[in-house]
């Protein structure tokens, strides 16, 4: 058993660095950051909500940066897009950490971590549900691109556009600046890297390619995630760095192996797995903000005053 | 019928493949042989998505018909007949090795090494290293540095 600092509980270091490999080689199965899997994950384990949530953006920190490298090394990166993303998501986590500290003093921010993942997790789950089981009925649908070829939309009209050369794509600066904006504040609040939401936003919104939507993804995730960490532990206090080095520890050698894995299995089986644990989770953190009258012995201790 | 001799060239995004197409298309033209095109993409890392991976697949193919369709028009210059052309998804190596099994007709893979010094030639060091035993095919590796006169010379030798 070691004493944790920040999180203030004692907890047996191998079970972090096992939650850390089981979340990493999910991540690495699914290409994906795993934040949102992982901070229920420490939830469960009696480890405080806002603890959880600014200790995995210094997990995210860590894993992304491989990836962030690796896609550079390719040229996957549109920096001039990366840049709006960045600015959006600098803002947006920084009003976020403001945001958690100001709930962290009045006591509601355990509460409220608790009840945006119940329902991030449930959207998320039932939308990954909903698509594998349409796909799986009409497994030979085919798909082209055409839909980037479709004529004006309301987006087009938005003032401030700009070319982007290295995506071949004409749009609002105010695009990416905003969905960074909403990355970064779920970043803050949630401990996600946000990829999930940022790549089909830019793939549909930008009518970005998907590989460049991916890697660009991962050079703002860095940046904000970095801001967030910083500032969670220095301003909130809520980054147990300990904790975190084990997650990363055990995270590294998961995603490892979970991106061998990646090929062995076709994608709707990975999807309607993946789909499955988030439902599980959200179901397991609904249950849990029921039984617990977190906000009642609030209510009732202040009345009592 | 007898079985005609056919080259297979894989088709990617790198200057040196077209020089290893250039002997591809001369020895098989000189022996009333022909060329197979393999072009292989990569699965999509980030899978949370259905309606993103569906995406990232047609991009990928759509751009492997436009190289595939480049390729073609280079071919033209050397009169041999129409290439036989394939699109495969997975990785590079497992999906090469795969379709020469399955694909007996294959008389020869050939592959052109970089001639810069930064160039890893991946596919190069699979197939005589790690993946040799995989190989089912002779491998010929033409070198960029050579000129299209030195291949059209050396392609003509039987």
């Amino acid at each position: 058993m070691f004493y944790l600092p920040i999180a203030e509980i004692e907890i047996n270091l191998f079970v972090i660095l096992f939650f850390g490999f089981i979340v990493g080689f999910m991540s690495g199965l699914f290409g994906v950051g795993g934040g949102f899997l992982m901070t229920p994950l420490l939830i469960f384990l009696g480890i405080p909500p806002s603890t959880a949530v600014g200790t995995e953006s210094v997990q995210i920190l860590g894993s992304s940066v491989s990836g962030a490298i690796a896609h550079s090394r390719k040229k996957n990166i549109d920096y001039e897009i990366g840049i709006f993303l960045l600015i959006g998501g600098i803002f947006g986590s920084t009003v976020g950490v403001v945001l958690f500290n100001f709930l962290k003093e009045s006591g509601d921010i355990d509460l409220i971590i608790n009840i945006l993942y119940v329902i991030f997790l449930l959207v998320i789950g039932s939308l990954m549900l909903i698509e594998s089981t349409i796909s799986l009925m009409r497994p030979d649908k085919t798909i082209d691109s055409s839909f980037k070829r479709r004529k004006r939309r309301f987006l087009d009209f938005l003032p401030l556009k700009l070319r982007f050369r290295h995506s071949g794509i004409y749009i609002s600066i105010l695009l990416p600046i905003l969905v960074g904006m909403i990355t970064g504040f779920l970043a803050s609040l949630m401990g996600v890297g946000g990829g999930f939401i940022m790549v089909p936003a830019m793939i549909y919104l930008f009518r970005m390619g998907t590989v460049s939507a991916i890697g660009t993804s991962l050079f703002q995730i860095v940046f904000v995630t970095l801001n967030v960490s910083i500032l969670q532990a220095t301003y909130n206090f809520s980054v147990d760095l300990i904790l975190a080095i084990f997650l990363l520890v055990g995270g590294v050698i998961g995603a490892q192996y979970g991106s061998k894995y990646t090929s062995k299995f076709k994608g709707e089986q990975i999807r309607i797995f993946l789909a499955l644990i988030v439902i599980i989770v959200c179901i397991k953190m609904g249950i849990e903000l029921i039984n617990e009258p977190l906000m009642n012995s609030r209510i009732i201790i202040q009345d009592a005053y | 019928m007898e079985k005609e001799i056919t080259f297979l060239v894989i088709v990617d995004e790198s200057p040196e493949m077209y020089k290893a197409l250039r002997y591809a298309a001369q020895r098989s033209s000189r022996n009333n042989g022909r060329v197979a095109l393999l072009y292989t993409f990569d699965t999509l890392e980030f899978s949370h998505w259905k309606a993103v991976e569906d995406i990232a697949e047609a991009e990928s193919r759509e751009k492997a018909e436009s190289k595939i369709k480049d390729v073609q028009t280079f071919l033209l210059e050397f009169n041999s007949k129409k290439p036989k052309k394939f699109i495969m998804k997975g990785d590079r190596i497992e999906c090469i090795t795969n379709f020469l099994k399955e694909n007996k007709f294959i008389s020869n893979l050939v592959l052109a090494s970089s001639s810069e010094k930064s160039s890893s030639d991946p596919l190069i060091n699979a197939f005589t290293g790690k993946f040799r035993s995989s190989l089912s095919v002779p491998l010929t590796i033409i070198p960029q540095n050579l000129s299209e006169e030195e291949i059209d010379k050396l392609s003509s030798i039987n």
